[in-house]
């Protein structure tokens, strides 16, 4: 029975380590095996693929997930009064995208099911430049994965986080929380409020610059501070009614030294590391640390279009 | 709902869910003529095959009598036949048995003795003649029977006339199925194993 059990492998190629999950979706979850490879590891396609196969990942099937400075995701408001389908305001949109930042970008999007206040349909874009997008498909495709998706990496941890506000009866679900991924090169900062996200902002700070013997931390802190301090402000201007008390934090930064009570002095939140929440996830193994692995076990959450 | 994908159209794979179907319709229609061609049609074949072979098995019962009746028809033409050819043989050699068997009763007379008559009935020879005395006669009653030819030799009267002679009798029954051996020549080897020819029955002078 197992040998017919689909299988999927999610992949987090991130700058600093590709993390990877095995598992069986179906009927549930269930993680197989997992592992991380770092970049100093990484030297070649080669080397990946020997050490996918040591590791013993069975399935060529995968779900992509990396991120980029390039990445945009936005809510587009739909007009109430169009003539085309919206699949075309849509593209006009992207073009306009491509036009301002003269580049060519890949794209999807989702009609979200419920309209905004003044009755509008609303659809959730992510577009990524293409060349990126493309690279990072060709170095799947070298790898030998047959690619079922590619994910958005804020989208796989808002899934994380429906999961656990559904299991966790302390997170309220009309509540908004602050998502943090503190990543290598790359922040991201975004607010999750009623199953959607809310103005994701990449910051290009990471924790690569505290390797330095040099570095100055609050070269690294401020910014993140500033971002979430001008994405809180926005988000509560904009959704006053909705509270905003908790936020948290994830991604290899949020092993930083005191980097959690830092951010949380400035801006005024309870901030959590996801792995605090591991103890609801009973299908993640003891060892596998959720701070890591958020937006690949995200990516598993992920539903496609067979489904 | 489904979430948002930035794998491009092309390359993405075709649905799983549509390829399994192409493949279950494929399959379907294929599977119509493998039945039918596979399992069907060797099956019907078989079938009227048995049937002919029933038929034919009850057609043959029919005449399950007839292979008895030839091989008894059979022995009897080969008994016919068999028949035939002893007449024919019969009928090439008897001249000469009988020329054989008249010249051993005359040839076995000895000096002084006669044939008068003798008549042949079937098996059976009767020779009368005369000879100087009963000696004789009995002499020529050894020869006869010691040629062979006569399975029994009998005198049956020996009638002593007045002057010198006698005059005799003899019944000669001739051997049976004696058609094809030369009986000079079994005669020669009863003689060289040392029987005695000379005994004879009958009246003795």
């Amino acid at each position: 029975m197992k040998v017919i059990q689909k299988r999927i492998l999610a992949i987090d190629m991130g700058n600093h380590s590709y993390k990877m999950i095995e598992a069986v979706r179906k009927p549930n979850i269930r993680i197989l095996r997992y592992s991380l490879c770092s970049s100093e590891d990484i030297n070649g396609i080669g080397f990946l693929t020997k050490e996918m196969r040591k590791l013993q990942y069975l399935t060529k099937d995968a779900i992509l997930s990396f991120h980029h400075k390039s990445m945009v995701i936005r809510e587009l408001k739909l007009p109430e009064k169009y003539d085309f389908p919206f699949q075309q305001y849509i593209q006009e949109e992207m073009l306009r995208y491509e036009t301002d930042f003269k580049e060519e970008y890949d794209y999807d999007y989702l009609i979200l099911p419920e309209r905004n206040s003044t009755g509008q349909n609303i659809a959730a874009t992510a577009a990524v430049s293409r060349s990126v997008n493309r690279e990072y498909i060709d170095r799947a495709l070298r790898l030998g994965l047959k690619l079922k998706a590619i994910d958005v990496q804020i989208n796989a941890s808002l899934r994380v986080l429906h999961c656990l506000m559904d299991r966790c009866k302390e997170l309220s679900p009309s509540s908004s929380y602050l998502m943090l991924d503190l990543g290598y090169d790359n922040t991201t900062v975004a607010i999750a409020y009623l199953g959607r996200v809310f103005a994701p902002k990449v910051i290009p700070v990471g924790c690569r610059c505290l390797e330095e013997e040099s570095a100055d931390p609050a070269d690294y802190l401020l910014p993140i501070i500033r971002g979430c301090g001008k994405l809180i402000d926005t988000f509560t201007y904009s959704y006053a009614d909705i509270p905003l008390r908790q936020g948290f934090v994830y991604g290899g930064g949020s092993y930083c030294r005191d980097i959690l009570s830092d951010i949380q002095s400035h801006i005024a939140l309870n901030l959590s590391d996801m792995h605090s929440f591991q103890a609801y996830f009973p299908e993640i193994p003891s060892e596998m640390d959720l701070n890591l692995y958020v937006n690949c076990f995200g990516s598993l959450l992920r539903k496609d279009e067979t489904e | 709902m489904k979430d948002i994908n930035l794998l491009p159209r092309e390359y993405r794979r075709k649905s799983p869910g549509r390829f399994r179907i192409a493949l279950f319709l494929i399959l379907c229609l294929s599977a119509g003529p493998v039945v039918k061609y596979g399992f069907l049609e060797p099956l019907r074949i078989r079938e009227e095959k048995m049937q002919l072979l029933v038929s034919l098995e009850a057609e043959t019962g029919r005449f399950s009598g007839l292979e008895e009746d030839y091989g008894q028809r059979q022995a009897g033409l080969e008994e016919l036949q068999n028949r035939v050819l002893a007449f024919q043989e019969m009928e090439e050699r008897s001249p000469q048995y009988w020329q054989d068997v008249f010249r051993t009763l005359v040839d076995s007379l000895p000096t002084g003795a006669s044939i008068r008559d003798f008549t042949c009935d079937d098996t059976l020879i009767a020779v009368s003649g005369s000879c100087r005395n009963d000696v004789t006669s009995t002499e020529y009653l050894r020869n006869l029977k010691s040629s062979g030819y006569f399975s029994d030799v009998r005198m049956e009267r020996i009638l002593y006339r007045s002057g010198n002679g006698i005059s005799f009798s003899l019944n000669c029954t001739l051997e049976a199925g004696e058609t094809g051996e030369d009986p000079g020549k079994a005669e020669e080897e009863t003689r060289g194993t040392g029987n005695d020819p000379g005994k004879t029955e009958g009246a003795e002078p």
